[in-house]
């Protein structure tokens, strides 16, 4: 409730609005007192004028309806004796001063407003409790209208706040209704424009995420499609196996079968590689370059012999050292290895080095095989493509996760045709922020 | 019969060739797109199409086959099992289909079932002057008595009683019976046919001078 909007607009409106409401009430009030009181004064005043100093005339004076209960009036003749006292209990000396003041008698505080006619003094008094009294009520009474104004305030500010925010609980319950499915974006017409940024980066957000569910979607065929063909081709094989006439036949059915096997596992294992490195984040630690590609080179030394081919090492003298995660970039390495080994003829040759430049600290692959032709350069980092010119099965999975790994790690991947002409390069580019050069 | 295998798996492709091959097919296979285009120029009895083909989608191949009035029976393979795909499939042109992973003998038997249609026969066997032949089991009975034929013997007497009376050149036979890597020795549809009217007497296949070969349905 606290967090709110409509909350927080309706409670602070109201606050601001009776602390408003009562500073005026206030200010009504204190004006309204202070008129009060400066009418009392002249009612004072005129009580002084209009009290006769004849006696004959006193008579038809105390009728006056001027003169309250709690008005005191005496007349002094000018001999200087107290000639008329409209109370016989109260009876104030005569003060010097003409005019009004404020006096203390009787234990209470007064007004008194003392005149001179023809020698005769008139002296009225009030106690101040009793003006006070009438000045309070007077005030209170012109406060009187607040009482209906206050609950009404409250309400218009409620109702004006709950409509304005209408177009964001309309939103909500849009967002609310989708089915989770629905990746349509929000409507923005009749918006106000301070609801448009909000839309519009939900809409954004929207979009991103349609992306990624097709992407997703397209992933997800794709390796069903790639798993059902050594599925298919194992099944295949089975039965070529049961069908064989001859021992030398069900043993040849045999060893197809367990290369199919190994074939199934590549792909699965390669399905988990990328899985794993599907993740944007990975713990980097400082990775000796140089020793990296000479033991991953040591691995495949074997392997390139057996396939007729020339495998190169050409590291600088210097150690380089990259901000790296070795093991993903053993995998990373490995996968160019496998696909130059693979796309190599017999007799070509592969190199595997690593050189630094002021900008960048490189690792290079370079092989002598068919290539990637120049336009399908940027499809083969999908997952699943493979060169059009790629007579070989692999499981399409390959350089997804080279690139995958690179992205990862913060490098950059390219791949070009080696001087020769002849081929493909690809180079791994760890920009010198990540890297670090050290002599031997 | 000659089958074209389009298939860009060379694992399923050597599979599917090899056990065709062993159905006493003739049977090429081709694994992309284009290669198809090309081979298709050549007239085939049936078709297996892989849809998930590099350069040249395999639905394509279809559509642009069906366009061009290729009259073969197409069975297609798919990866896909969802409704609206098998459905596409179907209405591209295709005869019928498989779900990858499938089965080896269903597969046959669904060959052989479109060649049976496409031939216009209902009867799995064939027949004629009292020689009955398995397609399924690959046996032969001449008047109710098992009879043994070598595996091209049974190809070249199943091509010619496919349709009974219709003259089958040498050529032709020669087509339905090798595959492209198959090596064919000059004479060897006469010698074969030599071996034939040997065991079933030298009138049961007729020689058309000039024309071919033709086997009729009754004794002459």
């Amino acid at each position: 409730m606290k967090n709110s909007i409509q909350w927080q607009l309706i409670s602070s409106l109201s606050i601001g609005l009776l602390l408003a409401t009562f500073l005026a009430g206030w200010g009504i009030y204190a004006v309204s007192h202070q008129e009060a009181n400066k009418l009392f004064d002249y009612y004072l005043q005129q009580a002084a004028l209009s009290t006769p100093i004849h006696l004959d005339e006193q008579a038809e004076y105390s009728e006056n309806e001027l003169l309250g209960e709690d008005i005191f009036v005496q007349v002094w003749n000018p001999e200087g004796e107290l000639i008329y006292s409209s109370n016989e209990d109260f009876t104030m000396p005569r003060y010097k001063n003409l005019g009004f003041q404020d006096i203390n008698a009787f234990n209470s505080s007064w007004r008194v407003y003392t005149s001179a006619r023809r020698g005769h003094y008139i002296q009225v008094a009030q106690p101040d409790s009793k003006r006070d009294l009438l000045a309070t009520n007077l005030a209170l009474r012109s406060l009187s209208p607040f009482i209906i104004l206050i609950p009404l305030l409250l309400l218009l500010t409620s109702w004006i706040v709950k409509r304005n925010l209408r177009p964001l609980n309309q939103m909500t319950l849009a967002i609310k209704q989708r089915s989770p499915v629905d990746l349509t974006p929000i409507a923005t017409q009749g918006q106000p424009s301070e609801l448009a940024p909000i839309t519009q980066a939900l809409n954004d957000l929207l979009e991103r995420l349609e992306h990624t569910l097709v992407a997703q979607h397209e992933f997800i065929a794709n390796a069903s499609h790639e798993l059902r063909s050594p599925l298919t081709a194992l099944k295949l094989q089975i039965q070529i196996a049961e069908r064989a006439k001859t021992e030398q036949q069900r043993l040849q059915a045999i060893q197809k079968l367990s290369e199919r096997i190994d074939r199934a596992i590549h792909l699965v294992e390669q399905l988990l590689t990328l899985a794993r490195h599907d993740t944007p984040t990975v713990e980097k630690e400082w990775v000796q370059l140089n020793a990296l590609i000479q033991s991953v080179a040591q691995e495949y030394q074997v392997l390139a012999q057996n396939k007729g081919l020339t495998l190169k090492v050409i590291t600088p003298s210097q150690a380089l050292t990259v901000l790296a995660n070795e093991s993903a970039l053993t995998i990373l390495i490995k996968n160019l290895m496998d696909n130059a080994l693979k796309y190599t003829p017999s007799g070509g040759s592969i190199r595997i080095g690593a050189k630094a430049s002021p900008l960048h600290i490189e690792c290079w692959i370079e092989d002598t095989g068919i290539g990637i032709p120049e336009t399908e350069r940027q499809r083969v980092f999908e997952r699943f493509y493979r060169a059009s010119n790629h007579q070989e099965r692999g499981s399409g999975l390959g350089l997804a996760i080279v690139s995958n790994i690179a992205k990862q790690l913060g490098a950059t991947l390219k791949l070009s045709t080696p001087t020769s002409g002849q081929g493909l390069l690809v180079i791994l580019q760890f920009p010198q922020l990540l890297a670090e050069l050290s002599s031997v | 019969m000659r089958l074209l295998v389009i298939e860009d798996d060379p694992m399923i492709g050597e599979s599917l060739e090899e056990s065709l091959r062993n159905e006493n097919y003739a049977v090429d296979w081709v694994r992309d797109g284009h290669s198809a285009e090309l081979a298709l120029l050549q007239e085939y009895d049936l078709i297996v199409l892989d849809l998930g083909l590099p350069k040249k989608t395999g639905e394509q191949v279809l559509l642009d086959y069906r366009k061009h009035q290729g009259q073969a029976a197409v069975i297609v393979l798919t990866a896909r099992d969802e409704v609206t795909s098998r459905v596409k499939v179907l209405d591209s042109g295709a005869d019928d289909y498989l779900v990858k992973p499938f089965d080896l003998d269903e597969l046959l038997a669904r060959v052989r079932a479109l060649l049976r249609r496409k031939s216009g026969r209902t009867q799995v066997e064939l027949s004629a002057q009292g020689l009955v032949l398995n397609p399924v089991t690959h046996e032969a009975h001449l008047n109710g008595e098992p009879l043994h034929l070598s595996a091209r013997e049974f190809s070249i007497l199943q091509v010619l009683m496919e349709i009974p009376g219709q003259v089958v050149s040498k050529n032709k036979l020669e087509d339905k019976l090798y595959g492209w890597n198959e090596e064919i020795e000059s004479n060897t549809v006469e010698v074969y046919i030599h071996l034939l009217r040997k065991k079933l007497g030298s009138d049961f296949i007729k020689n058309v001078r000039g024309v071919g070969y033709k086997v009729t349905a009754l004794k002459p």
